[in-house]
């Protein structure tokens, strides 16, 4: 703690050279890179695999910081942007823009971070203030044993009568429950910003099962038999030997995005773009792919035959997932929030 | 203020440690919150500059959020009330049960503070979901056709609070009994009194503190609940400490959740305090 103040204060002045004085090797310190992981599944391979290869790489230690981008906003909004606690984040598109329009980040520099070029346009539409390095898309998970009609498109989730009481449906403060707000909306309305025609059709859905980040015990209780999923997550149940499968549904599906930023007043910002370019770098692409099942961002990164069944989206179908206008959501947060809140029983 | 004397130095140093930490952990993040919630909605942030009552306006008009701190405190009062009627006879025993018992029982007690709330709250999804075991077991006896609704309600919450909250009731309880003479309720009897008597008019008075100290507990950690209720209720029962995390965390109302916030510990602490009264009114009568 001592040395971040230390080292920022240097960093102000201007004294770089200095300030690098005191990573020196002879230093028993290590440098160490604070890096902020989902927890569960990715904080065990966070911790068993992806930080000891990037220490491996570049002789620079790794602290995890287990939580969520709800959570890591929070942290940075108490510290301010002048002092970050993180000098990177990945972490939801929804999350990553607020923080962006309120100064925390900086525009990518992009001559540190070569393997920018080979991303597929999907992950590039942040205008190069940010890079997304990992996707999830979601479609349609449901259980093949409790199911009888195959669901094809997300207006099953309100035809088909076998799902009533047993959907199962993001909160809104997931960015997942955002994503089904704006897609119900763009569905039933005129675009993703009819909200009202979005309100409408939660309302007639009726009773539904709501989750904040967990669906998958549900669904492995049989309390939910269709819902919102990301295919890396069925994959990942279906390994496990649960009667599970999932969809593409019709009308499209969006996606878990985990986008990559770096503070622009990052204690530790030559670790962050070294550490950035390492996970969008083919090598950790592909390993998060047959970890997690999700669909690496880096164009580099081919699918082999044998993980086509989870990871059926990537290639030229990455562009085929719907992005949403984050902007309108966050300004509008606690009205929606609220409406959601009144709405959805 | 004047210098204190030697004499009265020696307690002050004593209570110095606890002081400034509750000071500086509890006091003074508590003046944050009250000063939060008298600032701007922000757009985009946090907080906005100025300063305005628009947050306790918003609370006061609109009744979807009185009926919440409405739902809460009634939750709070079922679970209360639960935990005092299954409690209370557990005490007893554990007082003055024979004494093989006691180890075991004060063992099955304590039980439910050794395993984490989530697991506990999981536990429950497991037994009250539709699909769960209960369900499960009756719709194949053939008892009931549909899943009775037992979860996702706030039925199942206080179900749940019960047994987690159970142990905070008996123990203060248990140990007001035990500090009852015995003798007490003998002469009691001995003067004609029935069992029923003696209990009422003897052990029951006497052991009121063990019981408001109880009481007080429960309430209060039912009402700051957090992980049961959004675990149990589905999110579908609004309880204020979901609402106001929801508020602080995931849409970054920081004022408007600050005065959320405070609603509750307000109401909570009016409840507390005249139920305090209450109490000493009733033992002193």
């Amino acid at each position: 703690m001592m040395d971040l103040t230390r080292r920022q204060t240097l960093a102000g002045m201007g004294a770089f050279a200095a300030a690098g004085l005191f990573g020196l090797p002879a230093r028993a310190q290590a440098k160490t890179l604070v890096v902020p992981t989902l927890g569960g599944v990715w904080e065990q391979y966070w911790r068993s695999t992806v930080g000891p290869a990037f220490t491996k790489q570049t002789g620079v230690a790794v602290t995890l910081d287990v939580g969520n981008g709800r959570v890591w906003g929070a942290n940075l909004r108490a510290a301010g942007a002048a002092k970050p606690p993180y000098s990177m984040v990945m972490t939801n598109e929804v999350f990553a823009s607020g923080l962006r329009k309120e100064g925390f980040f900086e525009k990518l520099d992009l001559t540190k971070l070569p393997n920018y070029a080979d991303l597929y346009p999907l992950a590039k539409k942040t205008d190069g203030w940010g890079a997304i390095g990992a996707v999830s898309p979601i479609g349609i998970g449901y259980r093949t044993d409790l199911v009888k009609t195959k669901p094809k498109s997300w207006k099953d989730l309100w035809n088909n009568p076998e799902f009533k009481g047993k959907i199962g449906l993001y909160n809104f403060a997931n960015s997942a429950g955002k994503m089904e707000l704006l897609l119900f909306s763009k569905i039933f309305g005129k675009d993703q910003y009819d909200v009202d025609a979005g309100f409408a059709a939660l309302q007639k859905l009726g009773s539904v099962i709501q989750v904040d980040f967990n669906m998958s015990t549900g669904l492995a209780s049989g309390e939910i038999v269709v819902a919102p999923f990301d295919f890396g997550e069925i994959a990942r149940l279906r390994r496990q030997g649960l009667p599970v499968d999932c969809i593409i549904p019709e009308e499209g599906m969006f996606m878990f995005d985990q986008t990559i930023n770096i503070l622009a007043n990052a204690p530790e910002k030559e670790l962050a773009y070294q550490y950035a370019n390492f996970l969008l770098s083919p090598e950790v692409q592909g390993m998060m792919m047959k970890e997690f099942f999700i669909s690496p961002t880096n164009s580099k990164v081919i699918v082999p035959a044998d993980l086509k069944v989870d990871v059926p989206v990537s290639g030229a179908d990455m562009d085929k997932i719907l992005t949403w206008d984050w902007n309108f959501v966050n300004e509008k947060q606690g009205e929606l929030a609220e409406r959601w809140a009144k709405t959805i029983k | 203020m004047n210098v204190p004397s030697k004499k009265r130095l020696g307690p002050l140093l004593l209570i110095a440690p606890a002081a400034i930490l509750l000071g500086v952990f509890l006091v003074l993040p508590y003046l944050n919150i009250v000063v939060m919630s008298f600032r701007m909605p922000g757009q985009g942030t946090p907080y906005g500059p100025g300063f305005t009552l628009g947050n306790y306006g918003k609370f006061f008009s609109d009744f979807f959020y009185v009926q919440q701190v409405i739902n809460t405190l009634w939750i709070g009062f079922l679970t209360t009330f639960l935990c005092l009627i299954l409690g209370y006879p557990v005490a007893w025993q554990l007082a003055r049960g024979a004494s093989a018992f006691r180890a075991v029982g004060y063992a099955l007690v304590l039980s439910p503070l050794l395993v984490g709330i989530v697991i506990r709250s999981y536990g429950w999804t497991i037994l009250l979901g539709n699909n769960g075991i209960i369900n499960r077991t009756l719709t194949g006896w053939g008892l009931i056709d549909g899943p009775l609704p037992l979860m996702y309600n706030a039925l199942g919450i206080i179900i749940a609070l019960v047994h987690v909250f159970l142990p905070f009731m008996i123990l203060p309880i248990m140990s007001a009994i035990q500090g009852i003479d015995p003798s007490l309720e003998a002469a009691a009897r001995s003067l004609g009194a029935s069992k029923i008597t003696s209990f009422r008019r003897i052990t029951l008075p006497l052991s009121l503190p063990g019981i408001q100290a109880g009481c007080i507990l429960v309430f209060v950690l039912s009402l700051s609940a957090y992980v049961t209720p959004s675990l149990i209720g589905g999110l579908r029962v609004k309880t204020m400490a979901v609402t106001v995390v929801d508020a602080l965390i995931d849409t970054f109302q920081w004022p408007f959740g600050s005065a959320l916030a405070l609603m509750l510990s307000v109401t909570g602490a009016i409840f507390v305090v005249f139920f305090g009264r209450l109490t000493v009114m009733k033992w002193k009568a």
